[in-house]
């Protein structure tokens, strides 16, 4: 078993072989052993933990990717997300985003980038104000850059 | 930290992450919300988004393209500097000038400059494709671009589909703009609905399609077999004056051999192989060394078309008193027959000097491209018509302006005199599977001596040639 100690103080015991889904949780293991003493996780709530715990279970006993393989750098485009990973990430954004951040300092890039992709799912085919709308950005450009940079991207026009 | 949980409150590398999984149209959504969001994609000097999603769209890595190309010697606009990093090589201008370029292929140019813009790009694509590499089983592997440029041109796009004008056709090759050329050239590489090769015989054509392609092929007609198109200003062949391809008049020549060929469907003639993968360097399989850049070693198959001597000539009669356009109507006679024979060539790399004294002209000028030295061949071309296979001697060389050109010879089977000339132009890169297109005509061109297109293009593997004849 290994102990996690989150932001909030709690402290988790979970199985090695759910928490090795964490590439960070998983080199550390190897590299001081055994140990009594809680992993902290400083950048880490209860109730995120609570959530990527329920990710690495799911997936627990399915081979871990090789470690130097990073799915963004193949250069893949499709947005096919499993059915599971998508009831998965059914969650309010704030949820969505401690997600991607846990994450990314836990080193799961499975989870990383079904949440990536969750996000551009959301984007796709909406203009900027639907953007804008969706994820609560404020419009601070002045009228005139707002004409410039419309021109600018003009290439990207479907018209 | 909850309370900053929003989208745009990732950190950078994030975002970026996010970034690249998305469609560039959507980036460019997304650089339109606020200030964070454009300078994250606008101003960041480092390439790793634009990189990402340039691949991601996907294209081929063009710096891998490149570097193979450049090894090959064969032109390339990418000049890489030292291991993976490439010099100039912008990313961001190349994504959105491809993704505007589809656009304005769909939907029509907005304008004249982006429509000749446009044009430049395709052209770019088509002419720097990868060159062709198989796996240990042989099978090829498909070029990402060529795929694009296959499912971005289209022949009936506002892009591809203003013909020249037709009062312009004769007697003046050299009247063409250059945005005529490159459509001409991109036109070349769909030859529209009758890509359906050998399996099918049934070309099923609905009436309309049927009349459309009845009308291209008398156009086309209209310009191969006029005599005017074939003087020393154009180099007796497809050539502008000053010694470019003309490529409005290549077209129309592929396009008659082409439409000859699928009209009627005769299955068990070998077709050559068209398609943008068929324009890759290599792409007609065999060798390629140092020695033989061009492929030019196997065995060949070609098509010759021609027109009886005698309607060529009434055909071309008017052109005495007026130089305006032939009459097309000529072709839709029901008494009009055009020839179509195939021939098997066999060539061989020789040394220059076994062509000493062929009184012909093998080339003029070539390029400076220490890789591509011209090189001299001699074989057979044989017919079906059971008579002695003749000698074929020439010579394949890239010209200034980087295309690679094909000038043979053809011995007469009586006193082994050159007789027949022969003058083409490599579609598509070297190596191409889809060949070498050009005329053929007498030595002597003399006035109203006959021409007539031919296609000239690799066997597979080496197979033979089934020769034969249809009218």
């Amino acid at each position: 078993m290994v102990l996690l100690l989150t932001s909030d103080n709690e402290m988790f015991s979970v199985a090695e072989d759910v928490i090795k889904r964490s590439a960070y949780i998983k080199n550390m293991l190897e590299d001081v052993g055994e140990s009594d003493l809680p992993i902290p996780l400083p950048n880490v709530e209860s109730n995120v933990l609570v959530k990527i715990l329920e990710y690495c279970e799911h997936y627990r006993g399915e081979p871990l990717p090789a470690s130097d393989v990073d799915p963004a750098e193949i250069g893949d485009r499709s947005l096919d997300i499993a059915d599971w990973d998508q009831k998965y990430m059914a969650v309010d954004q704030e949820m969505l985003f401690e997600i991607i951040l846990a994450a990314n300092y836990l080193d799961i890039k499975s989870l990383l980038d079904v949440g990536c992709k969750t996000v551009a799912k959301m984007m796709k085919g909406k203009s900027s104000e639907e953007i804008r709308t969706l994820f609560n950005i404020a419009n601070d450009f002045t009228p005139e850059e707002e004409a410039q940079i419309r021109k600018e991207n003009a290439w990207a026009e479907c018209r | 930290m909850a309370s900053s949980s929003t989208l745009i409150d990732l950190p950078m590398e994030l975002l970026q992450r996010v970034l690249t999984h998305c469609h560039p149209r959507d980036v460019a959504g997304f650089s339109q919300t606020c200030r964070e969001a454009y300078n994250l994609i606008y101003l960041t000097t480092d390439q790793y988004l634009w990189r990402q999603l340039y691949l991601a769209y996907p294209f081929d890595h063009p710096e891998i393209v490149a570097s193979q190309r450049l090894d090959a010697g064969m032109p390339s606009k990418v000049k890489p500097v030292s291991g993976d990093e490439v010099d100039g090589l912008n990313y961001r201008n190349r994504l959105t000038d491809l993704v505007n370029a589809e656009r304005a292929a769909s939907k029509g140019p907005r304008t004249v400059e982006e429509e000749k813009d446009t044009l430049l790009i395709f052209q770019r694509v088509l002419t720097q494709l990868p060159i062709t590499s198989r796996t240990e089983d042989g099978e090829v592997q498909p070029s990402l671009n060529a795929d694009w440029l296959e499912r971005t041109l289209d022949e009936e796009s506002a892009l591809l589909t203003s013909e020249p004008d037709p009062s312009l056709s004769t007697p003046k090759p050299e009247a063409f703009s250059e945005v005529e050329g490159i459509r001409a050239r991109l036109r070349c590489c769909l030859l529209s609905s009758f890509k359906q090769s050998g399996a099918s015989p049934d070309l099923a054509l609905s009436k309309e399609d049927y009349s459309f392609f009845v009308a291209k092929r008398n156009r086309s007609r209209c310009f191969v077999y006029d005599l005017r198109n074939y003087t020393a200003r154009t180099h007796w062949g497809p050539f502008t004056p000053d010694n470019h391809v003309n490529w409005v008049h290549v077209e129309y020549l592929m396009n008659v051999v082409w439409m000859n060929l699928c009209d009627p469907p005769i299955t068990s003639m070998p077709r050559p192989r068209i398609g943008t993968e068929a324009f890759r360097p290599h792409s007609s399989g065999g060798d390629y060394s140092q020695e033989d850049w061009a492929g030019v070693e196997g065995v060949w198959s070609r098509y010759v078309c021609f027109m009886d001597y005698r309607d060529l000539f009434s055909f071309n009669v008017p052109y005495a008193e007026d130089d305006g356009p032939l009459d097309e109507g000529f072709f839709a006679e029901s008494t009009f027959r055009e020839a179509t024979r195939l021939l098997e060539v066999k060539l061989k790399i020789v040394d220059r000097s076994i062509l000493n004294g062929i009184g012909f002209v093998l080339h003029r000028k070539y390029s400076a491209n220490p890789h591509r030295p011209p090189l001299y061949f001699k074989g057979t071309s044989r017919g079906s018509d059971g008579a002695a296979a003749s000698i074929i001697k020439g010579c394949v060389y890239e010209e200034e302006d980087g295309s690679i050109r094909w000038r043979f010879v053809r011995e007469s089977i009586y006193d082994n005199s050159p007789q027949w000339s022969s003058s083409g132009v490599q579609i598509g890169d070297v190596g191409s599977a889809v060949g070498v297109i050009g005329v053929w005509t007498t030595t002597s061109h003399d006035q109203s001596d006959p021409v007539g297109p031919f296609w000239l293009f690799k066997n597979q593997d080496g197979a033979p040639t089934q020769v034969m004849d249809f009218n």
